[in-house]
């Protein structure tokens, strides 16, 4: 029975998924736009930090909101190394490379993990964030609204980065135009590693997240990927706010699909809009500005 | 203060320069003048470091600049306008400028470069706040000059900045050229506008397929026959 109220109940949690989408594949998007590289490994980023808030809850019991900023960090270490030791060599060669290089990454990394972490699919949900909050019958978890700010943190606090700061403007220059930046005095090869570590980061903080609202598994990477490839599309490259509208869609898109069609479609709803895309928009929601 | 020797590029088989050798003067423009295709901004961009030359010697300040990165030739004073302009459109004319000062760490610097610039183009004052995106071809391409003495340059070069502009608009952008100059600044001129180059410039090169074909200073370029037959079309 479909009732205004479930309606109104799937438009909300797509939504919050919606913002969360945004996070998982601002990390993509951002090194996609800038360094020009699709970072296939960028899942895997992304569940390494789920993984080390895992660690941090079942050691330690530390609560995976506070694990974030460690969470960043190593994803951010792994990317920077990524960067430093492979990507950097094989930059200039053609675009292939680097795509298969991440994807070689992607897939070290996801066994790695099997090895650390075993197959089992991890939640590291805590008991007063999975409350339910009831408003005139919508139910929202705690941790759902959590979640949501930060995700929006995030994404707003990278635009203002690239707006206000003087490292933030220095990557965005870049980006628009190399040879003018590098004629400025910014060291281009600098902003790129600077970029892709920024990317793991970004990917970082999603993880912890991503294992609350749902769960981590080592092969869960490829799905984000995927996902982040399907958003980054949408929104078109380079588009930050545009990307928090392309999770939106996405996100109450599927919940709809989840709603009104079948759970089992909701994956074919994703990919279903990214041909559409391709066909109709191939230059994204908001095409190319930075 | 620029001294380049012997310097080749290659793109590939293409020999895009070859054994091309000149100076620029302290204190003074001097001039690389050459049609189309002639292997003028290959060679700028060789001595800015965007592109490695297959053999030869760049001198800035008796400092070798081989194997250094555009950056690094950047932070020694070197610093050019690149054709076309090359500004980054969805900046405003302020965000430009001050990133051209990129490598500059003291905000007064700053703020004193950037009040300089307005003096130079009073025209900028007013559209400080204006998206670069929507300006004309002689406003962008002071900005553009602005951007680059922001970076406090002791060498300047301009790689044809009368480019697309009316000759209202040269006159008032050489003008300018040549306040930077006396205020201390040495210019190297990259023209194909050869008639205005040779008015501002005491020395001059003639660039052909990639060879200096010519050199003198400007007065006897201005007399020379090939210099009026194939370029000033007198």
């Amino acid at each position: 029975m479909i009732s205004a109220t479930s309606v109104v109940q799937s438009l909300l949690s797509g939504m919050a998924e919606g913002v969360n989408y945004s996070l998982y594949c601002l990390g993509l998007a951002f090194v996609f736009g800038i360094v020009r590289i699709i970072n296939l490994a960028h899942g895997e980023f992304l569940v390494l930090g789920g993984y080390i808030a895992y660690w941090l809850l079942v050691k330690w019991g530390v609560n995976p909101l506070l694990a974030l900023p460690l969470a960043a960090a190593m994803a951010g270490v792994a990317a920077f190394v990524s960067y430093r030791v492979f990507l950097q060599r094989i930059r200039t060669s053609s675009e292939l490379n680097t795509l298969i290089l991440t994807f070689g990454l992607g897939i070290f990394l996801a066994n790695l993990y099997l090895q650390l972490w075993t197959a089992d699919i991890r939640n590291i949900g805590v008991d007063w964030m999975e409350q339910p909050l009831s408003f005139f019958g919508i139910y929202v978890s705690v941790g759902e609204i959590l979640t949501i700010l930060i995700s929006l943190a995030v994404v707003f606090g990278l635009y203002f980065f690239l707006t206000r700061s003087r490292t933030g403007m220095a990557i965005r220059v870049t980006a628009i135009d190399r040879d003018a930046a590098a004629l400025a005095g910014i060291n281009v090869e600098r902003v790129d590693l600077v970029a892709f570590t920024i990317g793991g980061l970004l990917a970082g903080v999603g993880g912890p997240l991503l294992g609350m609202l749902a769960h981590i598994s080592p092969g869960a990477g490829l799905h984000i990927t995927v996902k982040a490839f399907i958003l980054t599309v949408l929104a078109g490259v380079g588009s930050i706010p545009g990307l928090l509208v392309a999770g939106m869609i996405l996100g109450v898109g599927e919940a709809l699909t989840v709603t009104f069609i079948n759970a089992s479609y909701r994956e074919l709803f994703g990919f279903a809009l990214f041909i559409a895309i391709l066909v109709i928009r191939p230059s994204g929601l908001f095409g190319r500005r930075l | 203060m620029l001294e380049v020797k012997d310097l080749s590029v290659r793109y590939g088989d293409a020999h895009v320069i070859t054994g091309v050798s000149f100076q620029a003067a302290r204190g003074a423009i001097t001039c690389i003048l050459g049609p189309n295709g002639s292997g003028k901004t290959t060679l700028l961009r060789c001595i800015t470091g965007l592109v490695s030359p297959a053999s030869g010697r760049i001198m800035f300040d008796g400092q070798n600049l081989q194997g250094k990165k555009p950056h690094e030739i950047v932070r020694m004073g070197l610093i050019m306008i690149p054709e076309g302009r090359r500004l980054w459109p969805p900046l405003t004319v302020e965000e430009n400028l001050k990133m051209g000062a990129y490598l500059v760490n003291e905000q007064a610097r700053i703020d004193g470069q950037l009040s300089y610039v307005f003096d130079l183009f009073p025209h900028l004052g007013s559209r400080k706040n204006q998206l670069c995106g929507t300006l004309s071809g002689g406003e962008l391409q002071m900005v553009a000059i602005g951007r680059g003495l922001m970076g406090f340059p002791r060498l300047l070069l301009l790689d044809e900045p009368s480019l697309g502009l009316a000759p209202l608009v040269v006159r008032e952008v050489f003008r300018a050229v040549e306040k930077i100059v006396d205020a201390g600044t040495t210019v190297l001129l990259v023209e194909q506008n050869t008639q205005v180059a040779l008015s501002v410039a005491v020395y001059g090169y003639i660039l052909e397929i990639g060879s200096i074909a010519l050199e003198s200073d400007a007065a006897s370029l201005r007399e020379n026959s090939h210099v009026k037959e194939a370029y000033l079309g007198l």
